[in-house]
């Protein structure tokens, strides 16, 4: 190696023994090459003179001190997990209403129907849950309202209801709608039925059963499952009855004078204005009828829309006599819904990310400046 | 100073309060001379909380010193991308202290060195100023930059034959 390389090193004493005794050498021995160590060292003690001469700060480091002195907030890793597994559990918690039923013993019944609508799906307090109890008020408010006399009114009611219940099984709880209606001397008016075994079957239908049986038919479609929603709508349509009967005892009435100005009538001109006349009266009568057919029909059949929700069931394995499969399959079952659920919390998490993630950084960052 | 750096590890915050006492002057000057005075105590105290946050990591392979300057060298590098300052070391001859006592017996003249050292690369600047005026060695130089030695030896003699040849052209003038 060249000498003039390790020229700085020797002077400041950075080499190896017998390196520093060759350069020692090669300087007694060549006086150009010790004029340059020479300059080199003036130059060094020059830069070191420079340096020192520098305005330099030396600041009073008692802030940084505080700062230190500080107790701070240094979780452990531990610590750390706890705080997301926390994140995580009430993230899970805020959700866990959507995920799985309500214990019908917690005091309510909180259910998801199964795509039936956004609103199905609401909390029924267990005390106004009995409609049996409400439609059986009507019955009594209904005897007290006919005033008894010669100029009894027969009041007439319309009674309606709507009640989503919840099944263990979808198809013995179509029959046992079907056989209320029989019961009761009803009939199924409508019925439709959705969905698979394990996608949240359904059914619609529609009972009409007679008045007088409306409050005990109700009660027992109710006790078919867990009643998810219900209502119950009683309308009077007694003054449209009268007001319907007595217009068509006035339209009948003049249908007859009609009837008889036509037998009278010579002219032409005359029978032809009296036809069109009578041609309107009929069309009256016609339409009231057909209201009053209505009105009598409502008023004599209740009518009770049932929706049908079977529970979720996920995966259930086939009947098996064997424990071994049984067990195999629950063990699947329980995979899959862990699964789901890890799958729905991550969503969830990362969904709610704009709420803790925030958070989470602005805990992270004060403890790093603490620090 | 390693018994020191120990007790700090294990969270003694008094410990702590002794070394930056004693190395806060050292290392505030360490980091004026790469961003200048003005950043150089934002510098000095996030090498500090760094230090304290990791001081667990220390492995004393190396000197406390040279792993703390390793922290403000690299604290300095990314607080002056941070604020976009150039790291020229150009700071550390350029801001002259008022009452500073002009030596009468060098025979280099200091307005030519200060010249000369513009004309250096940054990597030549960067290990004159670590060994000529912050006195570390060759090897505390290598580790805080993370290079060989023989790199840093090398890079020293190039700085000082081109200062030299420098200086012999500014004399000549």
């Amino acid at each position: 190696m060249n000498v003039r390389d390790d020229l700085k090193a020797y002077l400041d004493g950075e080499l190896a023994p017998e390196d520093a005794l060759r350069v020692e050498r090669a300087l007694t021995e060549n006086p150009e090459l010790a004029e340059e160590a020479q300059a080199m060292k003036q130059i060094s003690q020059a830069l070191q003179d420079l340096g020192e001469a520098t305005a330099l700060p030396s600041r009073n480091p008692d802030a940084l001190i505080q700062r230190i002195r500080r107790p701070r907030f240094a979780p452990a890793r531990w610590q750390w997990a706890a705080g997301v597994v926390i994140v995580f559990g009430m993230v899970a918690l805020l959700q866990l209403p959507r995920w799985s039923l309500r214990s019908p013993a917690s005091g309510g019944a909180s259910v998801e129907m199964p795509a039936t609508s956004e609103s199905a799906r609401m909390e029924v307090p267990e005390d106004s849950l009995s409609l049996t109890d409400a439609a059986e008020s009507v019955d009594k408010s209904r005897n007290l309202a006919i005033v008894p006399g010669e100029n009894r009114l027969a009041l007439s009611l319309v009674r309606t209801a709507e009640v989503q219940v919840q099944v263990a099984n979808l198809g013995l709880a179509v029959q046992g709608v079907e056989l209320v209606a029989t019961r009761f001397g009803g009939f199924i008016s409508a019925s439709q039925t959705q969905g698979s075994r394990t996608e949240n079957p359904t059914a619609q239908l529609t009972l009409r059963v007679p008045v007088r049986s409306f409050a005990k038919a109700l009660a027992e479609v109710q006790a078919l499952g867990e009643v998810v929603y219900a209502n119950s709508n009683t309308q009077d349509v007694s003054t449209e009855v009268a007001d319907v009967d007595a217009r068509l005892r006035v339209l009948r009435a003049e249908e007859q004078a009609t009837i008889s100005i036509l037998q009278a009538a010579t002219k032409v001109g005359e029978i032809m204005a009296v036809r069109e006349r009578l041609s309107i009266i009929r069309q009256q009568i016609e339409s009231l009828e057909a209201q009053q057919r209505t009105l009598r029909d409502q008023t004599s059949f209740s009518t009770i829309r049932v929706s049908l929700a079977q529970r979720v069931q996920v995966g259930e394995p086939p009947a098996s006599n064997h424990w071994g499969g049984e067990a195999w399959s629950n063990a699947v079952n329980g995979l899959a819904a862990v699964g789901r659920a890890l799958g729905v919390a991550a969503i969830n998490v990362f969904v709610y990310a704009p709420i803790w993630l925030p958070l989470v950084l602005i805990a992270w960052w004060w403890n790093r400046r603490r620090r | 100073m390693n018994e020191l750096a120990n007790q700090a590890a294990r969270g003694d915050r008094d410990a702590m309060t002794r070394i930056v006492t004693e190395h806060y002057p050292f290392v505030i000057r360490f980091c004026a001379r790469r961003i200048g005075s003005q950043v150089a105590e934002d510098a000095a105290q996030e090498t500090f909380l760094v230090a304290w946050r990791t001081i667990r990591k220390f492995d004393h392979r190396s000197s406390f010193r040279t792993w703390l300057l390793g922290i403000a060298h690299n604290v300095c590098r990314n607080l002056a991308r941070k604020r976009k300052i150039e790291m020229t070391y150009e700071h550390a001859w350029t801001e002259r202290l008022p009452d500073a006592p002009t030596p009468e017996n060098t025979s280099v003249d200091r307005i030519a060195l200060r010249h000369s050292l513009t004309k250096l690369t940054a990597e030549q600047r960067e290990v004159v100023v670590m060994h000529e005026l912050e006195g570390l060695s060759y090897e505390e130089t290598a580790t805080i930059l993370e290079i060989p030695v023989g790199t840093v030896k090398s890079r020293l003699n190039a700085a000082f034959q081109r200062l030299r040849q420098l200086l012999c052209v500014e004399a000549g003038r």
